[in-house]
């Protein structure tokens, strides 16, 4: 019975110490999956920016979204190698931003003001990026998946068309 | 034999635990974890954890499902208000006015959104107002769930029941950033009446 006991108690600490870490490591990149899925699930290609519209109550999809923004996304899929990131330039402020598939900020430049468009390599680990300029910068991921985020300030609806209208001179293709 | 059932029986409970361990300190059942380094400034408060490198394991779950995408601290912070200058909870039957100054950043926003972190489901199309809205050194809006007489900025609390203010101050001054405790002058929201005191 003492020895049935001990058992219990042993694998009780060992199985809920396990268990505990191994979900809340896998957390951010379980969050991460479904928000992928979410993008895919409302028609938005890998490799491609996609503008958002504009936040409102109707069209907002996650909590705490900002109404004064434009956001543009481009979900990224490195398995067939590095993606080339553009982005404009605007006049009002603006970010690019790249996450991980575990959530982490991996890279974040302002996109605002004057000057030639902002350009950014996305690659795996293991992957050779070649034939870049060295004004490039190079993002490393730490898988194969990732998100592209461009925020621009529009706070109202003139800005948010103009920050929309500079998706078109950006670029989320492969290299 | 019978060891290996109570081996079996405390995996099962020891799996369920720490299943349930992590959904709660995570924020996925409930709240989340306790925040790891809260500022407080005039009673908007924030989470200066976020938007910061290599958070512990919690913070970083809790983040993922709370701040899911938020920028490093360089590019913005928020701040949240649950409660008015008196102390007592934002809610849609009253009227409050904010206002403020200046602020430390290049760019500010104050947004309404319900308790569960939503924009309130209404089409009054005035969900905040931002630094372009409310320039200058004095700036004042009002917040109710009917727009004020005159000309005064509104942001509409319709349909939010319980509510919250999110500041978010984008491109912060570093000096700010380095000891924001030693800044005051955040927004003040003071209460202008509630649907009770209408009626009487």
């Amino acid at each position: 019975m003492k020895a049935g006991l001990v058992a219990f108690a042993l694998s009780t600490a060992v199985s809920a110490i396990g268990v505990h870490l191994a979900v809340i490591d896998r957390l951010p990149s379980f969050i991460m999956s479904r928000a992928f899925t979410g993008l895919q699930e409302a028609g938005l290609p890998w490799n491609t920016w996609s503008s958002a519209p504009r936040i409102s109550p109707q069209t907002q999809t996650v909590v705490r979204s900002s109404p004064d923004l434009a956001y543009s996304v481009c979900m990224l899929d490195l398995s067939r190698g590095p993606i080339l990131l553009t982005a404009p330039m605007g006049p009002d402020y603006g970010s690019l931003s790249v996450f991980d598939d575990d959530t982490t900020n991996v890279f974040i430049t302002g996109v605002h003001g004057a000057g030639a468009p902002v350009d950014v390599v996305v690659a795996a680990p293991d992957q050779e990026v070649t034939g870049v300029s060295p004004d490039t910068s190079v993002v490393r991921l730490r898988s194969d998946r990732g998100l592209a985020l461009v925020r621009r300030l529009a706070p109202d609806q003139a800005r948010h068309e103009a920050a929309t209208a500079l998706v078109s001179q950006a670029r989320c293709t492969p290299l | 034999m019978r060891i290996v059932y109570f081996a079996f029986a405390g995996a099962v409970l020891g799996a369920l635990a720490g299943l349930v361990s992590a959904l709660l300190l995570s924020g996925l059942l409930n709240s989340g974890v306790q925040r790891a380094e809260e500022v407080r400034i005039e009673g908007w408060s924030s989470d200066w954890s976020l938007g910061t490198e290599a958070p512990n394991r919690y913070l970083k779950a809790w983040v993922a499902r709370y701040g899911l995408l938020a920028m490093q601290k360089s590019e913005a912070v928020y701040f949240r208000r649950l409660q008015d200058d008196d102390g007592a909870p934002l809610r849609e039957g009253c009227a409050y006015e904010v206002s403020g100054g200046a602020l430390p950043a290049q760019w500010w926003s104050v947004t309404l959104y319900d308790r569960l972190g939503y924009l309130p489901m209404n089409t009054d199309a005035h969900l905040s107002i931002d630094a372009t809205r409310a320039p200058g050194a004095h700036w004042r809006f009002q917040v109710s769930a009917r727009p004020p007489e005159g000309d005064m900025l509104w942001v509409s609390s319709r349909n939010s029941e319980t509510f919250d203010l999110t500041l978010r101050l984008y491109q912060p001054d570093p000096a700010f950033l380095a000891e924001p405790l030693r800044w005051s002058g955040f927004p003040r929201i003071h209460r202008l009446r509630c649907e009770s005191e209408d009626a009487s």
